[in-house]
């Protein structure tokens, strides 16, 4: 009598020629299918599961209501983006490798002084314009103004924002905007009688705390650029906004998501700093208290986990080094067991798996088994020539012969096979189902075939699961550096219909950034250089190793899929990459997914499919997702100054006040198409065609999802607006789209018709602005189907795709057009 | 016939000096030798990818040379010192060249590390592109990169790319622009430059000799011959004039003019025209595409100034038999069917009317008041708004000086660079 565990073992055992090897399905021949693939059921829940409407409701409080105000005036994208640029920069500059022994905690010291030297200048320049605008304003009580009076008193403040990077004239330049955000709010609160401190004019006071709040924001960016894990930026958020909110702290639905973020999305960097700074307006001085708590418990919790990333990189070196001294058959498992929880802890998701050591026994003794034929000299060289078929350029180390570096090559391939199937294996089994061994197999066996797949050449990998079909490379992180680079650098014609059908971030079409960044319209050569993320990933990074001695400037013409071992495989083109000072942004990189991969290079196994919410940024990349960036043949395409914004259209769903704002930004060659035709005397008919363009070829790209910046502000107390948008987002049916989208475009109709010359001189104004593009502001008041949009933004009430969501007329609505990328 | 120990003296002071020529050889393979590292970031990367090739091409061959003479010089017998002597010599030479070559270069990036002028230069370097690129590209040709750079003089020239440089082993990686600092107000001659890279690339030149040859020669003994001398110029001229319009034309005319005996001057073997016939013809190219218009002032006003009369009796008679055919002429560069083009004329490769007066009024109106410093009509339009600024300064001298701001708005931002 067999048990049900000696049957699993059995079953096991005959199973063992599964491997995605093609040695071993060749030995076994045994090639039965697998099961398919099951999807991680984290991904289809609904996240709702724990979550009741009446338990988490909020309090509504008139200091609620004031915190609430507070943040909404504050809100603006742009700090977001501003410090995941400035972060994306200070990880650059402060990019150093880990030098042979070198203790993890002495490199990250390098690295901290490195960073501080740069964001201590930042903010030096940062507080000196703020105490500019405090100096120049105190003694004047701004509470008595007018909301148009004081705007146009602010207005004549200009910091001095220019001579920095481009990433520090962006981040100085939001936090300009942001105080004025914050003295407006602050003033509007005063006139509602609700003041923080007592005899002290409130702007002043808040600027003081502003003020004093840049080296806390700066300090947070440093840990984030030079640490690069996922840190709980949220939970002090949350807390502190707890207090006015009256809520419960509990896991978002983004939170619970299964997807591993590759570093920390500095966007929240400005969600905790729009908390402290409404905290400080509605609270005053009592509010201190609770940051230094919070703070402090945060400092304490994340200071374990910080060196995370750089004890994987002094494990993997260990790891490399034990299997190049391994002999053929020899058992792998207590290299393997050491290397696995070190694994485990760089991702945010392993991290809860570390303290269960059954399971991390389990995983390393059936990861090892896998592994092993695939020890020793001889396997190791024969691996490497495989590797070297597939196009990595073996680079012999000093002093090491070619065996070493054979064993090191094959070494590091294991080795990022084996952090490849634990970072799958954590995305795709939800935590709870870890116990259960028959899962972990399951699950690790399929994350196994995956990373095979993708690290081992296809000469060695099962045939139904290679990745390319003709394109054959592997996927190899450069040394020192915390990304993987495809081996093959394919040379393809982008013809404009495919870059149309193709979405960058946010769903923009890349058409439209060949054309509004780089001037190009027609068909095109590019070299398309693959890329995949891994915990630490930051696009910054990338750009500056390819731009480092040995990348691009000293690299000959590369053959059109000449291989790629080293971070220098750009063609002899025109870099689309940009250098090593400016920031990579959302034209320099794009999103492989699977797609896109198909469009492309007609190889969808290459890209990889991930959540809305890592389609948004290049800042913000889940581990294991592919990216690209283009090169561009030949010379004749703009240089980095020269390239522009692409458009952006941005939506404001306010529940609370039933408005809804829509910001169209038409991009320089857009706004200079719409302004000729008006000074051609177009018929409205042709004008309106070319200002609804921005939404028709939105919608061509995006059958799967909408991606344009969409905010909601929410009638719950309980929620932030950044939960409860990305749940609109997520659950806005076509239908649904649509309709706002008639909305905009009706008003624009009704507008053209209606003062069609007053628009043109508007219009016309704003582009012969020295501003790039133009940004169109619509105000719809009234609209109907802002029901529906309530619904969804309720945590119970989806929406139906056949939801009567028709009725698309608007009540009364406003509409200017303005120089430049306006909020 | 040395002794042994005057060739031993001997060989110990090639030696010795050849260390010499190695450690200069050395420092001119120095990238950092050659420009300042802001001039190197001035050019875009494959520019500079590609120059830096050549240099150090160019370095490495002098190198190579050099070692074998080392190596020669160690296992040398007393019998080879004059030979080695004569190598020795070879190498100095070759090391001058190469020099000539590399300070070429050097002299010109150094006039692209300041600004405004790097600016401008690089706004020429676009211009040039776009301007090659509309006419090689369909064609099916590789388009040169571009490098401008500023000089002293009256006119521009250009070294072509592919040609042998100075020592004699690498070709010019780059068409090298030279331009005049005044003919950066209006700098139209970057487009005649262009029109000889293009020429070369194409084979017009070739072919435009033989067919004026043929064409002229039914007129009196000589004509044929001489304008069929000035082809490539002649090429040069023909698209300025289709990429640019009047504006290249009169910008020509202030570069000639000059007394009596410079706007007649004939120099035997120079492929320059006569500077009268040059204006002239540019006046017929309008006349010809674009009927009346301001042209016509000009040419009364060239012709009064310097009538026939004030030339040589040899060259008033061929000035005079020239001017009968410059219509014929204009037909020839402008009109005929080339098999360097496609069997196409260059009027179907590049059309004139999208600079006529017409066209660029529509334009003016397109680009509303904002149109020169906006990156899309500035990087889009390029040469148009060349063409018309240029026009613009071709009305009176307020005009020209609105139109000399206006062009250099769109040079600065379309030679814009963020330092790195």
């Amino acid at each position: 009598m067999t048990d049900g565990r000696e049957q699993l073992n059995g079953s096991s055992a005959l199973w063992a020629s599964e491997s995605p090897f093609l040695s071993d399905g060749g030995a076994g021949g045994a090639h039965t299918a697998t099961a398919p693939r099951q999807e991680s059921f984290a991904l289809d829940s609904p996240f709702l599961s724990g979550f009741s409407a009446n338990g988490r409701a909020g309090v509504r409080t008139p200091q609620g209501e004031a915190f609430r105000d507070m943040l909404e005036a504050l809100h603006d994208e742009s700090l977001g983006e501003a410090l995941a640029a400035v972060a994306d920069e200070t990880a650059a500059l402060s990019e150093t490798p880990l030098f042979e022994g070198e203790a993890p905690a002495l490199h990250r010291h390098r690295q901290q002084q490195i960073a501080q030297a740069y964001l201590d200048q930042l903010g030096t320049r940062a507080q000196s314009a703020l105490q500019h605008l405090r100096d120049g304003t105190a003694g004047k009580d701004l509470s008595g103004m007018s909301e148009a009076g004081l705007s146009e008193y602010l207005e004549g403040f200009t910091p001095d924002v220019t001579g920095g990077s481009p990433a520090a004239e962006q981040f100085l330049g939001s936090l300009w905007k942001r105080a004025k955000n914050a003295i407006g709010a602050a003033a509007r609160l005063a006139r509602k009688g609700i003041t923080a401190v007592a005899g002290m004019l409130p702007h002043t006071w808040l600027l003081n705390k502003l003020i004093g709040l840049v080296p806390m924001l700066l300090k947070r960016v440093l840990r984030l650029a030079i640490d690069r894990l996922p840190v709980t930026l949220q939970p002090i958020a949350k807390q502190l906004a707890a207090r006015f909110l009256k809520t419960e702290v509990s896991e978002s639905e983004d939170e619970a998501d299964s997807e591993e973020g590759a570093s920390a999305d500095a966007r929240m960097l400005a969600t905790e700093f729009d908390t402290l700074v409404a905290g400080y307006a509605v609270e005053g001085e009592e509010f201190d208290r609770a940051v230094n708590m919070e703070a402090m418990m945060e400092d304490r919790t994340s200071a374990s986990a910080r060196d995370a990333l750089r004890d994987l990189d002094a494990a993997r070196s260990v790891f490399v080094a034990r299997l190049a001294r391994s002999d053929e058959g020899e058992d792998p498992m207590p290299a393997v067991e050491q290397f696995v929880p070190v694994i485990l802890a760089a991702l945010k998701l392993g991290v809860r798996i570390i303290g269960r050591p059954k399971i991390v026994r389990f995983l390393s003794g059936h990861l090892a088994r896998l592994i092993r034929p695939y020890i020793g000299p001889d396997n190791a060289r024969t691996l490497s020539g495989a590797l070297v078929d597939a196009g990595l350029k073996l680079v012999q180390l000093e002093a090491e012969s070619e065996a070493d570096a054979a064993s090191r090559v094959a070494g590091e391939t294991i080795a990022s096979t084996l952090e490849d199937t634990v970072a799958r294996l954590a995305q795709t089994l939800p935590a709870s189902e870890w116990e259960s061994e028959t899962m972990l197999e399951a699950y690790s066996r399929d994350a196994l075939e995956s990373a095979v797949a993708a690290n081992f050449p296809d000469n060695t990998v099962r045939t139904e699961l290679h990745e390319a079909g003709e394109l054959k490379g592997v996927w190899r992180r450069p040394r020192g550096q915390r990304y993987k680079m495809y081996t093959r650098v394919p040379s393809i014609v982008l013809t404009p219909q495919i870059a149309r059908a193709i979405p960058s971030f946010r769903g923009v079409p890349l058409r439209s950034i060949l054309r509004d960044r780089y001037g190009i319209v027609g068909p095109i050569r590019v070299h398309v250089h693959l890329y995949e993320a891994v915990p630490g990933t930051m696009p910054g990074a990338i750009t500056r190793a390819e731009s480092q001695p040995g990348g691009p400037e000293s690299t000959a013409p590369t053959p059109s899929s000449a291989p790629a071992d080293a971070p220098s495989t750009a063609g002899p083109g025109t870099t689309a990459g940009v250098p090593a000072a400016e920031s990579a942004n959302e034209s320099e990189f794009h999103p492989l997914t699977e797609a896109t991969a198909g469009l492309l290079l007609r190889e969808p196994g290459l890209g990889r499919n991930v959540p809305d919410r890592f389609l948004e940024t290049p800042h913000s990349l889940a581990v294991g997702q592919r990216f690209y960036r283009l090169s561009i043949e030949g010379g004749g395409t703009r240089s980095p100054a020269q390239r522009g914004r692409t458009r952006h259209v941005r939506a404001h769903f306010d529940l609370r006040r039933g408005v809804v704002s829509v910001r169209i930004f038409y991009s320089e060659a857009a706004a200079q198409e719409i302004a000729q035709a008006f000074r051609r005397k177009a018929p409205p008919g042709v004008l309106l065609n070319l200002f609804r363009r921005v939404f028709a070829s939105h919608d061509r790209v995006q059958a799967e999802g909408e991606l344009d910046a969409l905010r909601v502000s929410s009638e719950s107390e309980a929620e932030s607006a950044d939960e409860v948008s990305r749940r609109v987002r997520r659950r806005m049916t076509g239908s649904l789209r649509r309709v706002w989208q008639q909305s905009v475009v009706k008003v624009i109709a009704s507008e053209l018709e209606r003062r069609y010359e007053q628009l043109a001189a508007q219009f016309d104004a704003a582009a012969n602005a020295r501003a790039d593009g133009v940004t169109v502001r619509i105000t719809l008041r009234g609209v109907p189907w802002l029901a529906a949009v309530r619904r969804l933004a309720s945590r119970t009430g989806a929406m139906h795709e056949d939801e009567d969501t028709t009725r698309e007329s608007v009540a009364t609505h406003e509409m200017e057009a303005l120089p430049g990328y306006s909020a | 016939m040395l002794s042994d120990s005057v060739a031993r003296s001997v060989l110990a002071e090639l030696e010795r000096q050849l260390e010499h020529w190695r450690l200069a050889t050395l420092r001119l393979a120095d990238p950092a030798g050659v420009a300042s590292q802001d001039a190197w970031q001035s050019l875009e990367h494959y520019l500079g990818v590609s120059l830096r090739a050549s240099l150090a091409a160019a370095t490495s061959d002098l190198s190579r040379r050099i070692d074998a003479l080392a190596m020669a010089l160690r296992n040398a017998t007393l019998q080879e010192t004059p030979r080695l002597r004569r190598d020795l010599l070879a190498v100095r030479r070759h090391y001058m060249r190469t020099e000539t070559t590399v300070d070429f270069f050097a002299d010109a990036l150094a006039t692209r590390s300041t600004e405004p002028l790097g600016s401008w230069l690089r706004a020429c370097d676009h211009l040039a592109t776009r301007a090659m690129t509309e006419v090689l590209e369909p064609l099916g040709k590789q388009v040169p990169a571009a490098l401008t750079f500023a000089d002293k003089g009256a006119g521009a020239a250009i070294w072509k790319m592919g040609l042998r440089l100075w020592d004699g082993s690498v070709r010019n990686p780059v068409a090298a622009i030279r331009m005049s600092r005044h003919g950066l107000l209006r700098p139209t001659a970057v487009l005649h430059e262009v029109g000889h890279q293009i020429s070369h690339v194409l084979g017009w030149n070739e072919q435009v000799r033989v067919t004026l040859d043929a064409t002229l020669r039914s007129q009196p003994s000589g004509i044929a011959a001489m304008w069929s001398s000035w082809s490539s110029e002649l090429a040069g001229d023909a698209f300025a004039f289709v990429f640019a319009g009047y504006g290249a034309v009169s910008a020509l005319h202030d570069v000639v003019d000059g007394d009596a005996a410079s706007a007649f001057a004939l120099i035997p073997g120079d492929p320059h025209p006569i500077p009268h016939l040059r204006v002239l013809l540019g006046t017929a190219m309008c006349r010809c595409a674009y009927g009346n218009g301001r042209w016509d002032r000009l040419s009364e006003a060239w012709r009064g100034t310097h009538p026939t009369s004030h030339a040589d009796a040899d060259v008033r008679r061929l000035v005079e038999l020239s001017e009968l055919v410059l219509d014929g002429i204009v037909e020839v560069l402008l009109y005929r069917r080339y098999h360097a083009f496609g069997d196409r004329a260059l009027v179907e490769l590049v059309d004139p009317q999208r600079v006529s007066p017409t066209a660029l009024d529509a334009l003016e109106r397109d680009v509303g008041s904002g149109g020169f410093h906006s990156r899309h009509w500035v990087w889009d339009e390029a040469i148009r708004l060349l063409a018309l600024t240029s026009y613009r300064t071709t009305r009176d001298a307020a005009s020209l000086r609105e139109g000399v701001l206006q062009q250099d708005t769109v040079m600065r931002r379309l030679g814009i660079r963020r330092a790195a």
